[in-house]
């Protein structure tokens, strides 16, 4: 029985990297116990995480503790420096600090605090798994090598095989006039949600077209949705839709409905979203920025990194007059999401694992 | 035949040249999208707690009201296991009735409670709004006064809510 746990900075019911995790949790398990410690819990908690406070300092150099690094927090630092076990790092990228400075203060130290984190950590790290190239590549400026690329516990069908929620479904055909451009991510100063509202209120009162923009997910920093929010409000933008976080078979209704994905993220590490849409087969458009390209491939539309609302506008009105390439793109992303098939990359983690636990 | 990274290419090269032609036919005005980045940016820091409480209130009330369709489909019957999946659907029509019953109370409760959140937001706004913009020299009586009326809508309603729900509870309703 080898005994496995992993370790979150935070965790949420529909989190990308909690479900991530989740997924390791069931092949670790065929190896012996194993459960989620998250430093940051939704005030209800989570069913199936536990709060890091609970976490067991009673574990044996043998033992080994998988840390899913997304951010800085001293307490979560603070137990994996003094902790026997041995660490198994999966990195999935921290956003950049710049972005938030202005936003949110506390949040942007924390973030860079993240980076310094995990220099200090190198040396108890004795196997590293980032999530995509351009994740390994930003691990290697802190002085990691020997990197295992691989998306373990990303299940990019997860969404498509649910049943879309028929209320979420009734009432998207009471609110969504014309095409649909969703999003889906947390509210964060670097996700850029109000340049797709500016797009919006370019294709609405520029260029004369009517899609209906939904902006789902989160608001972890809630100045951010909230002010888009509000530009939306004082520009009469019509047909902005905020959803917040919605259940994964009201999501699975709003992939089902959408006729692209659209997003102006700056910093992407791999960008589940874009694989759920994807497997949905809704096309992407956003920027070429971090590891949208190799996420993407050729099945997205990606735009300059600093393309504008003007550019966006234009793509979508591109692309919306194009059902051949819609479809075309449609058809290429269902190809390119088979790439990441989570079996075979469970499979090497585990594999990797197994060679050194 | 072109292949798919020109195909893109090509899509990029028209969507780049459109939004030239826009700017030159006067569609895209100069210094639009930074003047559309400037307007976020000072909402973004004009955002005092006030209206940043008032704003999640909204998202929260949108949020309550997305929540708030009961219905019977809703209730999902499905199961790794098929002998499992069976007999949830067999328990789910045997207590169909009694579900509807549920469902019918808590959208009677959804709706009421609709209606106070839609009373009050504005309420709360207007409250917000008077603060904010009345800056240094606030009223206080002024404000004491929609404070009143506030509290008074408050009880009418929740007067309202408790005779909606006696009601509901009422078998001969």
């Amino acid at each position: 029985m080898t005994e496995i746990h992993q370790v979150l900075v935070g965790a949420g019911h529909t989190d990308a990297i909690t479900n991530m995790a989740r997924a390791l949790r069931e092949v670790l398990r065929t190896l012996g116990p194993s459960e989620i410690y998250a430093r940051h819990l939704p005030p209800e908690g989570i069913e199936d995480v536990l709060p890091l406070y609970q976490f067991s300092r009673n574990g044996s150099a043998g033992q080994t503790i998988v840390f899913h690094a997304s951010g800085g927090d001293p307490d979560v630092f603070e137990l994996l420096d003094n902790v026997a076990e041995r660490i198994v790092l999966v990195f999935h990228n921290i956003a950049p600090a710049e972005l938030y400075d202005d936003v949110d203060p506390a949040r942007a130290e924390m973030l860079r605090m993240g980076w310094r984190e995990l220099e200090l950590l190198r040396p108890r790290v004795f196997l590293a798994f980032a999530d995509s190239s351009h994740n390994a590549e930003c691990l290697k400026t802190v002085g990691y090598n020997d990197i295992t690329v691989i998306a373990a516990g990303v299940d990019a069908y997860r969404l498509h095989r649910l049943t879309p929620d028929p209320a979420m479904w009734h009432r998207l055909g009471h609110e969504v006039h014309g095409p649909l451009l969703m999003y889906v991510g947390q509210g964060v100063p670097h996700k850029r949600p109000e340049v797709l509202v500016q797009m919006q209120y370019l294709l609405t009162q520029h260029i004369g077209r009517f899609p209906t923009l939904a902006i789902v997910g989160p608001s972890a920093v809630l100045k951010v949705n909230a002010a888009a929010l509000e530009q939306a409000r004082v520009l009469r933008v019509p047909g902005c839709l905020f959803y917040g976080q919605l259940t994964d078979t009201q999501l699975a209704a709003v992939y089902r409905r959408a006729d692209l994905f659209v997003t102006a993220s700056m910093h992407e590490g791999l960008c589940i979203p874009i694989l759920e849409a994807m497997a949905a087969g809704v096309p992407v458009v956003g920027r070429s920025v971090g590891a949208m390209p190799d996420t993407v491939g050729d099945a997205g539309l990606l735009l300059p990194e600093d393309a504008g609302p003007e550019m966006f506008a234009e793509a979508v009105g591109e692309l919306l007059d194009d059902q051949g390439l819609r479809s075309r793109m449609a058809f290429r992303g269902r190809q390119r999401v088979r790439e990441f098939d989570d079996t075979a990359a469970t499979a090497t983690f585990l594999k990797e694992l197994a060679m050194v636990v | 035949m072109p292949t798919d990274t020109d195909e893109l290419g090509d899509a990029l090269e028209r969507i780049r040249g459109r939004v030239e032609e826009r700017r030159e036919a006067g569609d895209y005005p100069p210094g639009l999208e930074q003047q559309l980045d400037r307007h976020y940016h000072h909402i973004l820091k004009g955002f005092d707690s006030d209206v940043e409480a008032i704003t999640a209130l909204r998202l929260a009330v949108a949020n309550l009201r997305a929540q708030s369709e009961f219905d019977i489909s809703r209730v999902d019957t499905w199961s790794k296991n098929p002998i499992k999946r069976l007999v949830h659907r067999v328990i789910g029509k045997l207590t169909t009735r009694q579900t509807h019953g549920i469902l019918v109370h808590l959208r009677r409760y959804g709706v009421a409670l609709d209606e106070v959140l839609s009373s009050l937001l504005p309420i709360v706004e207007s409250l917000a709004g008077s603060e904010t913009e009345g800056g240094g020299g606030s009223k206080h009586s002024d404000h004491d006064k929609r404070l009143h009326t506030a509290l008074d809508r408050i009880s009418l309603l929740e007067d309202r809510l408790d005779r909606s729900l006696e009601a509901s509870d009422d078998p001969s309703a």
